[in-house]
């Protein structure tokens, strides 16, 4: 329903004066563009009497009495659209213009104003897309999608944090191994200044070295250890972590509503099943262990430092900001350059799989050099680009490097000045020297920390996006329902897009048993009609009745177990014929499938086959041929054992001998269920219990195929032009 | 007054070659909220409507025009020849079926979590522009002009980018 204002009082008086009949603001829109079209803001009001086109001051510079109008239509431009309304004079009046940002809303309201140009009740819905954060104001990177300055990092970090709780054990050994690394890296240059203190030095105490070379022998050991044992311990990790967070959000995926993947391509949506997981427990699992390491290491470090001589450390640590500044600066643009290298590569490889697969086509129109000089330009492009991250990478190496080594030359000058002066002993010295070879390797690293915690946050935040997106009802945990196979639409509306129904109030009923053939042009709900029967999508109002109970009122997968699908395009998934076969009910005796593909017309085609009815079809069943996947998808169909069926299109593009077979398979398929049949080779349709005719969401006629043949309407045209249509090939 | 669906000419002749109008002999004049268009003395259309062949590579000329049922009349190869009335006509039904805001200065940009945020000013006045995914959504026309296309699906020309801050400058460069 529209959105009802009734704030009629805040008009101006002026307005008033051009509204003499003060009525109900039944809509009310901003428009983002104005009369001289740039952006501006002018708003569309319509009442049951006129509509209207205020300017931003107030003033009313256009009102059109909803008497004067015939129809109304939302014109598309290039990024944007008009209002336009035709009067029953026939003129065309440009109403108001707007960008695309609102145009779905003025296309919603131009489908009112026709509603209430014919004198019927408003029924539009004008859903307003959430554009902004209602926190803080800032533009939605997706409509009605999160805001992501919003989202608690904190929150999201515990989130995903949650994934390791079924690990705690291997968590905190890991943690423990963490901080073992950190003390056993900080023995080695302690033992090595007591020796050259107590032994090198002194020339004395020989059996001491031993001793120490013993307890480094442990270190040693025991950091192999450690290191092993963390090794193992973030593979065990690292692969469960990574596998559960695939596994919930593909879970989560395959319950997703249809309208999700009409929205988002494939493509976007397995990549957050891969790299988005990857981010994620790349993080977890190598990422914080890092870090934490290295940031006790380096904690440690500092403290033994000033612990063996503060004015020292201060002078070693002096160059270490530096470091610090020059991997927080530059990281990011190097970063980005590395990246630019990565897509000119994809940009190189995208080319050179183009011309190859079109070797071809090239050959034919003998363009070898203009496609080698397309090549060089991206192959130069990737060079140019891997000299330029390159050079500029071994140029801030090279300012790390130097102001690393300045760390040692201060270490010389100053601490070789005290070890001279005897206020440092060697073992002091060497100490201090061997703590600064493990703090800076760390350190060059810590600036891009943020990054990768942004980025692993990110991906956490598109994965639970898919996680929280609203599921299909299947949970509805309703008894078992036997369908005896009444399907009855009650005024059913439906669309995609809400603004633009494809159903427009269906009703009809189709008894047990009955076979109806849906007809009509491509665009006039066919296909829509079976996608509401097989509940992928829910009508925006009116029922499906299945049985006389409200189809919402069955649980969904009960409801899909008695409903069999026959596509035009049958997909078929990967693996032996009898499985495809049998995917509808995974427990099928092997009589039951040859009795199923028999049915089919399968069985003679299946057994020539070598592997016979364990040939692998292939990906998407790719190696049988069009009329073969018909067929096995038709086995597939009885043996699911549906009450409702649906055809859509299953005899096009095959010979004559097929298409027969598969007909005579298909009239033994229908028999005792209700079956809905869509066929743009409309003869097919002969023994339809009963045709519906669709034109643009709306029945236009039913009867059966001699009945609507008679009557000389819709239907009877549409197989003329088919009869001409098929002549006119035929002769050419 | 002829309709839409003259038959003076062969339906094969105005279906399959390339139709290029006179600039003299046509005139394009506005009536009852429509363009309507006379070509010589023999042929009208009730409602024409131009649209540009190359929008982007040389929006100034071949301007088709399409009748009511957006069938072809034929293209203009140079509309600043027609005479001035029609040529006016023909400038603001583009400009009005073209909203590509042209952008002159970038106020503000931000890049989070993958989404370009941009305030810029235009030919068109002050705009927000929201962008994910800037590789998808950027058509690259010249190697100074790019066209960026919002979440909402507006489109943006940013002619001779490398004039902006550097921030748009990198983002750019960086999508191409």
């Amino acid at each position: 329903m529209a959105t009802l204002h009734s704030e009629s009082s805040e008009e101006t008086p002026k307005e008033r004066m051009n509204q003499p009949i003060e009525a109900e603001v039944l809509v009310r829109l901003n428009g983002d563009v104005s009369d001289t079209g740039i952006f501006g803001n002018r708003i569309l009001e319509v009442t049951n009497q006129a509509v209207r086109v205020a300017e931003s001051n107030g003033t009313v510079s256009l009102l059109i009495p909803i008497s004067d109008i015939k129809s109304a239509r939302n014109e598309p431009l290039v990024g944007g659209g008009r209002l336009e309304v035709t009067t029953k004079s026939g003129e065309i009046l440009p109403i108001i213009s707007y960008s695309l940002t609102v145009a779905a809303q003025f296309s919603e309201a131009a489908r009112g104003i026709e509603q209430l140009a014919k004198g019927e009740s408003l029924l539009i819905n004008l859903k307003t897309e959430r554009t902004r954060c209602v926190k803080c104001n800032r533009l939605l990177p997706e409509k009605d999608g999160i805001c992501p300055a919003c989202v608690n990092r904190g929150k999201t970090f515990l989130r995903i944090a949650r994934f390791l709780l079924p690990y705690r054990k291997q968590v905190i050994a890991l943690a423990s191994l963490s901080l073992g690394t950190t003390i056993i890296n900080l023995l080695p240059p302690f033992l090595q200044g007591a020796i050259i203190d107590k032994v090198l030095t002194t020339h004395k105490n020989i059996n001491i070295l031993a001793w120490y070379m013993l307890a480094w022998l442990g270190v040693i050991v025991i950091a192999t250890f450690i290191q092993v044992a963390s090794g193992r311990l973030i593979s065990f990790l690292a692969g469960h972590v990574a596998s559960d967070l695939r596994r919930d959000i593909y879970r989560a995926i395959e319950f997703l509503q249809l309208s999700y993947f009409d929205k988002k391509q494939v493509g976007a949506i397995t990549s957050r099943v891969t790299q988005d997981t990857d981010r994620v427990w790349g993080f977890l699992v190598d990422g914080m262990p890092y870090v934490v390491s290295n940031a006790l290491l380096l904690a440690g470090i500092t403290i033994f430092l000033f612990l063996t001589n503060w004015r020292l450390a201060l002078c070693v640590l002096a160059p270490m900001p530096v470091v610090v500044l020059i991997s927080a600066i530059f990281w990011k643009p190097v970063s980005q350059m590395f990246f630019r290298v990565g897509q000119k590569w994809a940009r190189f490889h995208m080319h050179l799989n183009e011309s190859l697969s079109g070797i071809r086509v090239v050959k034919a129109f003998a363009k070898e050099d203009a496609e080698f000089a397309k090549f060089q330009r991206r192959n130069q492009e990737l060079r140019d680009a891997g000299v330029r991250a390159d050079t500029k990478w071994y140029t801030i190496f090279g300012y790390m490097t130097f102001f690393t080594a300045m760390g040692g030359l201060i270490n010389w000058t100053v601490g070789g000045y005290m070890v001279y002066n005897n206020t440092l002993t060697l073992g002091n010295f060497i100490k201090v020297n061997s703590y600064l070879m493990l703090i800076y390797g760390p350190l060059q690293w810590f600036g891009q920390l943020n990054n990768w915690f942004s980025r692993a946050m990110a991906g956490a935040e598109r994965i639970f996006e898919v996680i929280d997106s609203e599921s299909e009802q299947y949970a509805k945990e309703t008894a078992a329902f036997p369908i005896v196979g009444e399907v009855q639409f009650d005024n059913v509306r439906f669309g995609y897009d809400k603004s633009n129904p494809v159903l427009k109030g269906l009703s009809f009923t189709a008894k047990p048993g009955d076979m109806i053939g849906l007809v009509g042009k491509s665009g006039a709900g066919k296909s829509t009609t079976i996608n509401l029967i097989c509940r992928f999508y829910e009508p925006d109002a009116g029922r499906i009745l299945i049985d006389g109970v409200a189809s919402t009122q069955l649980s969904l997968q009960d409801m899909r177990h008695q409903i069999g699908v026959v596509l035009q395009e049958p997909f078929l998934f990967n693996g032996t014929i009898a499985e495809n076969i049998s995917y509808g009910k995974s427990d099928a005796s092997f009589e039951e499938i040859v009795e199923a593909a028999k049915a089919a017309n399968a069985h003679n085609f299946v057994l020539s086959k070598p592997d016979g009815y364990d040939t692998m079809v292939g990906e998407r069943g790719s190696k049988l041929s069009g009329g073969e996947r018909q067929r096995i998808s038709i086995a597939r169909a009885i043996l699911h054992n549906p009450r409702i069926l649906i055809l859509d299109e299953a005899t096009s593009s095959v010979d004559v001998e097929t298409e027969k077979q598969i007909q005579e398979a298909i009239g033994r398929l229908i028999q005792g269920r209700t079956t809905f049949a869509i066929a743009h080779r409309l003869s097919t349709l002969r023994n339809a219990t009963r045709l519906i005719v669709l034109d643009k969401g709306e029945i236009v006629e039913t009867g059966t195929h001699a009945e609507l043949m008679e009557s000389k309407g819709v239907f009877y045209h549409l197989v003329e032009t088919q009869t001409q249509a098929n002549e006119i090939i035929g002769i050419a | 007054m002829l309709t839409d669906e003259d038959v003076n000419l062969p339906a094969t002749l105005s279906t399959f070659e390339l139709r290029l109008l006179e600039p003299a002999k046509i005139r394009l004049f506005q009536a009852l909220g429509t363009t309507r268009m006379t070509e010589g003395e023999e042929r009208s259309w009730i409602k024409v409507s131009p649209a540009r062949a190359f929008p982007l590579s040389d929006p100034d000329h071949y301007i088709g025009l399409l009748d009511g049922n957006g069938k072809d009349i034929g293209l203009i190869h140079d509309p600043a020849l027609l005479d001035p009335d029609s040529r006016s006509l023909v400038a603001k039904d583009l400009e009005r079926r073209y909203f590509v805001p042209q952008v002159d200065r970038v106020v503000y940009v931000k890049e989070e979590f993958g989404t370009i945020y941009w305030t810029v000013e235009t030919d068109k006045g002050e705009s927000d522009i929201v962008v994910r995914n800037l590789r998808d959504n950027l058509q690259e026309l010249s190697p100074t002009r790019v066209i960026i296309t919002d979440i909402h699906g507006n489109r943006y020309e940013f002619n001779n980018f490398q004039r902006f801050d550097t921030k748009t400058q990198a983002l750019i460069l960086r999508n191409l």
